[in-house]
């Protein structure tokens, strides 16, 4: 097929629940491509020899060569080919946002629509896994060398697949119960069902990766520890997850509730399964989630099927929203109400001690500030109330000071990260090394699962060699 | 029958002959105190509550065992019967479980814990589901009632939980057999009766057998006249006491029976028998499962149509517009609609009107429960259908098996439940019923009832008459515009439309045996949707309970599980990691099965050799009662530790630990590392009463004073551990820092006087938490101006800048979910070995 064929077939479309029907229930939303739509999409790709969707990829995966597979209809090998590079693609398939990565890259996307890369990196994935053809790569000589991952997020999950590998034993220590991290306690079903992240993490225990749950390093355990008992180096991916409240009046009433709470009874505890589950789910008439990003969009689209009515709050205008396109999309197809340029002052309470309305400003756009969106400025007089009975603020997590507080010579910043050198993710204890939101603050699945590549490779070669050099270029980090 | 007179107080009273004395003073509005006495009762005599003065009579006779005479004088008050009165209240407050009644906290505890705990064992009145209509409490108030010279004795009996319903507690029964008369009463041959002698008499079934092995028929009967918390129902005991009650009538079988429904909030949370006698008998049905259906979790409460990806819920407005719009397309003889015979008259009435001047078709059918069978009548419906000869239905239940689901083209289902007609309806309207409706019903003995309209129906939900006149009307067919079921009845009449035959009775009657109770309702099979009918019934998916049984194996495993004092549980379980490196003050976090919540227990006692932690709770809810029916050799799902930060170890001077409840076992290894550290550790150990008293011993060991305060004064000093401090302040005792743990309540008070008299005090958070590492921020507490989490800041934090009402607001946010989840299976009896152990000592 020449390219200019290939031009002209249009992006497919992936079939998708009705809005109407998807808003009450926690069925994922995207139904996936079939065969004939990931063939015809895969007849997109032009194979350029020079792939600049590859440069947009945080953890290099072959796309080009992915795709030609699916085209030749050897979706298992294409699979495959992703796994080389990138051990959870049926999760990043879904939850990327391919539109500022790979996608944004794609030649096609300078005149017209970029190839779908995420829905054929899902569509792939998928199929390996409801084939059953699992393939388990060749691994390494045994190393006699023992990795500690603490935390089984993203980028946890990404460093022991690549170390186990190379031939090293690699422990994963979880806190939770259930392996996954913000897989499985942030983003809800309907996003990223559970059942894959299982799969995913039981591919891993296939592999010889140990997983302990119930397991909290820096309590039960400190590194120092884990250092002197056994493990040559240790990963540090323990997110991001200490909730950032407003701090405005009102925000420890009956009904306030952090979006790591609001999304956890859900999700990890399945609260939408009471009484059958024993978590109690949240019921509301009219929920006001508070923030822009993709975990506001994920609470307020839980709100939706937890039965209320639910209202984004955002001070900002739409431009600034930090969420994809596609979650604001899904959103407001569902029914969520978006209120931009404003911002809540305080939440008031009845005489109970519950929420019955929050008070807001409205808010207007300044000069650009340092994260160079421009700053949103209140408006004197304007402010307003919504009645409400929950308010969910979703506005960010800090790192979790746990690991830091616990390990004297681990360097921190200001805002509490850890301090690591970029390009090899060391921190500034020997053999220690850290990636995912706990170095960048709170960021994407696959940037921390980009980070664990780094790490992986960095704690690979200090192993083998004692120890780490830096890169002669900088790894292309996606967006410049 | 003649007519006597007779001088009560001083008035001249009218009675007739045959009429007690009791009987005489209630006609004339005087009022005499009874426990025993019930109206629909013989007279019985055993509480001697009752009892008068009658002139030219010898002591104090019980007034509802003597009859009235002409010319006789009666005194129901006196100093001397007062008197009386009171020491017969106290006798038997002594024997039920009662140190809330001498406390000197109570009015501040009952504002700050208006309902009750959901407790396990009831130990003392704030832990009973019946405190709100507790007969013996609301005597003992009257008689205002606050000191005991007797003692208060816990008899240690087990609870009985075996059985489908009821819970039965006898360590609160005051012996008055009001149950087992009205059980003889109603059933003839009664269930239950008096059992063994002298202090161990009680009331029981004979050789003590569950009741499901006896011919109990689960009437609740017993419950409903208890003037205790002894017998309760399951379902309904924690939601209080009902705010009034509606007498209506039950539809689910051709019985008709009347019963009362008990509102609360606009649910209807129980039933009873509409009077305590043989003729209002009720079954099982009627009185537990009815509430548990409308209150189901299965329950539908939204409408909802099909679009191309499935159904989708709609409003009220758009499912009738979308049934009208199918329904015109199928006029005539395709069309049939299958109702049930639990609908009312009007009902049927409406629903024939429609098939008959809507559709305008014959196909009218009724469904029937027959035993375990459901019957289609006429049977020519269901034959049409099958045949392909109907093509759109209307059906009021989950009637038809799939193959003829098959065969239609148009579906319109109004049911309360899921149903296999989901599948392919286009249309599902929740329905409102039972309780949530009014109308008529013509039961088995040709006898019309009424239903009345007592609980609110959930949002939006209408009954079956409305929901097809709103469709008729949408169709534009005139004849529906009716408001009431009354003005349906009336164009009943008018038409002559209400010559009904009467159903035919069920043989054998419900009423008679368990084994024939009514088994579906709207073709749904009851014991599906109430899972206490396993009882009687099998359900049709037996797998779940499968699922329930298995236990997976994990590191977890417990080793010891003991009942230290009633309603307190220590469990010890392997967890080396966490036994290694776990501090005085931390905390765990425990999941008992897969589908558990994540509670947060403190860590009560540890053992870093054989790598054992122990955890002491009280039963208190649906999670602890998971942790607290769990059996050595078992496993937990899940436990993750230590979490928290540990107290601060260090040479104060003089440390008070001070503790309750669960908060007693908590102490120990922060008074024991106290006294390690060089301090004079004083432990003040707080319970209701002397038989709630435990491990004494272990602080004894650990401390260099123990200080022992009951509510009830039955041990130690009489009040609460703000009492022990200001004795020790007041006997001259300098305390450097205390540690506080236990109920929230009792922390607050302590918080109050350690400000009063500026101690530190440091106080054990337990806030609802779900990952205890500072992620979910669940447990956040107000600390004067900061906000900390309890679970990464605490559990200790200072109790002198607490805002202990919103901490009290906060730990209540899921009070309504928290009772729906308490399980309504019966629990086995606890094994031999694993009864409940008082610790003396």
């Amino acid at each position: 097929m020449d390219p200019k064929e290939r031009k002209k077939i249009p992006r497919q479309k992936m079939p998708e629940q009705d809005p109407r029907r998807r808003r009450h229930n926690f069925e994922e939303v995207p139904y996936g491509f079939t065969e004939e739509l990931a063939l015809t999409e895969a007849k997109r790709c032009l194979k350029c020899k020079k792939p600049l969707c590859m440069t947009g990829c945080p953890v290099n995966i072959r796309i080009p060569e992915f795709i030609k597979l699916i085209e030749e209809g050897k979706f298992i090998e294409a699979a495959w080919k992703l796994k080389e590079q990138n051990s959870l693609p049926a999760v990043t398939g879904r939850v990327c946002p391919q539109e500022s990565q790979c996608e944004s890259k794609c030649i096609l996307g300078k005149k017209g629509e970029p190839v779908a890369i995420g829905r054929l990196e899902r569509f792939a994935a998928d199929f390996e896994r409801s084939a059953g053809k699992i393939k388990l790569p060749d691994i390494s000589k045994p190393t006699g060398k023992k990795v500690a991952v603490i935390g089984a997020g993203p980028a946890g999950l990404t460093v022991a697949g690549d170390l186990i590998k190379l031939g090293h034993q690699v422990t994963i220590f979880e806190a939770l119960h259930e392996p996954g991290g913000v897989l499985v306690y942030g983003i809800p079903e309907f996003r990223l069902p559970k059942e894959i992240v299982r799969f995913e993490v039981d591919y891993l225990r296939k592999l010889g990766v140990e997983i302990k749950t119930d397991y909290v390093v820096g309590k039960a355990n400190t590194v120092d520890e884990l250092l002197r008992n056994g493990f040559d180096a240790v990963f540090i991916g323990t997110g991001a997850g200490l909730p950032i409240f407003m701090n405005i009046p009102g925000e420890n009433l009956v009904g306030v509730y952090s979006a790591n709470e609001y999304l956890t009874r859900s999700n990890l505890m399945k609260a939408f399964r009471f009484p059958e589950y024993g978590t109690a789910p949240i019921r509301s008439k009219k929920v006001i989630t508070i923030g822009g990003g993709n975990v506001a969009m994920d609470s307020a689209r839980t709100a939706l099927r937890l039965g209320a009515e639910s209202i984004i709050v955002y001070r900002r205008s739409r431009a600034e929203m930090p969420a994809r396109a596609e979650e604001i999309h899904h959103a407001e197809e569902e029914g969520v109400q978006i209120k931009i340029l404003t911002n809540p002052v305080r939440i008031i309470g009845d005489e109970k001690g519950k929420v019955k309305s929050i008070e807001c400003i409205k808010m207007k756009l300044g000069e650009p500030d340092a994260s160079g969106r421009r700053r949103p400025i209140p408006i004197k007089g304007s402010e307003f109330i919504i009645d409400c009975d929950t308010v969910v603020p979703a506005l960010g997590n800090r790192p979790n000071p746990l690991i830091p507080m616990t390990t004297p010579d681990l360097k921190t910043t200001r805002w509490g990260t850890l301090e690591c050198d970029p390009d090899t993710l060391e921190t500034s204890k020997k053999g220690v090394f850290a990636g995912g939101d706990i170095v960048t603050g709170a960021a994407t699945v696959i940037s921390a699962m980009g980070a664990g590549k780094v790490a992986a490779k960095s704690i690979h070669e200090y192993l083998t060699t004692g120890k780490v050099t830096k890169p002669e270029k900088q790894t292309p980090k996606g967006e410049k | 029958m003649t007519e006597i007179q007779l001088t009560i107080e001083g008035r001249k009273v009218k009675a007739k002959e045959g009429d007690t004395v009791l009987e005489a003073a209630q006609k004339a509005g005087i009022k005499i105190p009874t426990l025993c006495a019930h109206p629909a009762l013989e007279p019985y005599g055993a509480c001697r509550l009752c009892i008068v003065e009658i002139e030219g009579m010898r002591g104090y006779p019980t007034s509802c065992t003597t009859p009235a005479a002409e010319g006789m004088v009666v005194k129901t008050v006196s100093p001397e019967i007062i008197e009386l009165r009171k020491n017969v209240i106290k006798l038997m407050l002594s024997g039920h479980t009662s140190p809330c009644f001498v406390c000197l906290h109570r009015e501040s505890c009952e504002k700050y814990r208006p309902r009750s705990f959901k407790a396990g064992k009831v130990t003392r009145c704030v832990f009973c589901s019946n405190r709100d209509t507790c007969e013996l409490r609301m005597l003992a108030d009257e008689y205002e009632i606050n000191d005991l010279e007797v003692p208060i004795i816990y008899k240690n009996l087990e609870v009985e939980q075996i059985d489908p319903f009821m819970d039965r507690d006898y360590n609160l029964c005051i012996l008055c057999g009001r149950c087992a008369r009205i059980c003889e009463k109603i059933h003839e041959k009664g269930t239950i009766d008096f059992i063994n002698r002298g202090k161990d008499a009680r009331i029981g079934t004979a050789f003590n057998r569950p009741h499901t092995d006896t011919d109990c028929r689960f009437c609740g009967a017993c419950v409903d006249i208890c003037p205790t918390g002894a017998m309760s129902d399951r379902f309904a005991k924690w939601y209080g006491a009902p705010d009034w009650v509606q007498e209506s009538t039950c539809v689910v079988c051709p019985l008709g029976c009347s019963l009362n429904f008990k509102i609360k909030d606009g649910k209807a949370i129980g039933a009873s028998m509409s009077a305590f006698s043989r003729e209002a008998r009720i079954c099982a049905i009627g009185r537990f499962v009815l509430p548990q259906l409308l209150n189901n979790p299965a329950r539908r409460l939204s409408h909802q149509v099909r679009i191309e990806d499935g159904l989708i819920e709609a409003s009220y407005k758009e499912a009738v517009e979308r049934a009208a719009g199918i329904l015109e397309a199928y006029r005539g003889d395709q069309f049939a609609l299958i109702a049930h015979s639990g609908a009312t008259r009007e009902e049927i009435y409406i629903l024939k009107k429609f098939t008959k001047e809507v559709m305008k078709s014959d196909n009218f059918a009724l469904a029937t429960a027959n035993g375990d069978k459901l019957l289609i009548q006429p049977a020519s419906v269901l034959d049409a259908i099958n045949r392909g000869k109907i093509k759109a239905l209307y059906s009021l239940g989950d009637f038809i098996d799939p193959i003829s689901i098959e065969k239609l083209e148009a579906i319109i289902v109004a049911d309360l439940f899921p149903s296999r007609l989901e599948k392919t309806a286009d249309v599902f309207l929740a329905a409102a019923a039972l309780a949530e409706t009014d109308g008529t019903f013509l039961n088995s003995q040709g006898k019309v009832k009424t239903l009345k309209a007592a609980a609110t129906p959930p949002e939006n939900l209408f009954p079956d008459w409305k929901i097809v006149c709103d469709i008729a009307k949408k169709m534009g067919v005139s004849g529906f515009g009716f408001r009431t079921t009354g003005g349906i009845l009336k164009e009943m009449k008018k038409r002559k439309a209400i010559d009904q035959e009467p159903p035919l009775s069920p043989e054998p009657s419900p009423l008679e045996h368990v084994d024939s109770l009514p088994q579906f309702y709207r073709g749904h099979r009851l014991s599906d949707l109430v899972c206490a009918l396993e009882a009687f019934m099998p359900p049709e998916e037996i797998e779940k309970k499968k699922e329930r049984e298995e236990a997976e194996e994990t590191p977890f495993r417990i080793i010891e599980k003991i009942e230290i004092v009633p309603n307190t549980h220590m469990v010890t379980i392997q967890a080396p990691v966490i036994a290694q490196k776990c501090q005085p003050g931390q905390f765990v976090i425990a999941m008992v099965g897969r589908t558990s919540e994540r509670i947060p227990y403190t860590i009560s006692d540890f053992d870093r050799k054989s790598g054992t932690i122990t955890l002491v709770t009280l039963e208190l809810g649906r999670s602890s009662r998971e942790l607290a029916n769990t059996r050595a050799g078992e496993y937990l799902a899940h436990l993750t530790g230590p979490l928290g930060k540990p107290v601060d170890v260090k040479k104060y001077g003089t440390v008070v630990c001070a503790g309750g409840c669960y908060g007693v076992g908590a102490m120990l290894p922060i008074a024991r590392a106290m006294k390690q550290a060089g301090n004079r550790v004083i432990c003040i150990e707080e319970a209701a009463s002397h038989y709630l008293l435990h491990w004494k011993d272990r602080l004894s060991a650990n401390c260099d004073e123990l200080v022992i305060v009951t509510k009830d004064g039955s041990e130690g000093l009489k009040g609460g551990v703000q009492e022990a401090i200001e004795m020790l302040i007041q006997r001259g005792e300098k305390i450097d820092q205390a540690y506080v743990i236990g109920c929230t309540f009792m922390m607050m008070l302590v918080s109050e006087l350690a400000k009063k008299h500026g101690i530190p005090t440091q106080t054990a958070m337990n806030p609802l938490m779900l990952d205890g590492t500072g992620m979910c921020g669940a447990c956040r507490v107000s600390v004067g101006e900061a906000t900390k989490f309890a679970c990464v800041d605490g559990p200790f934090l200072d109790g002198l800048k607490i805002n202990w009402i919103e901490l009290m607001q906060r730990q209540a946010a899921f009070k309504t979910e928290e009772i729906e989840a308490m399980p309504q299976e019966p629990v086995p009896m606890h094994e031999p070995g694993h009864a409940c152990l008082t610790a003396k000592g």
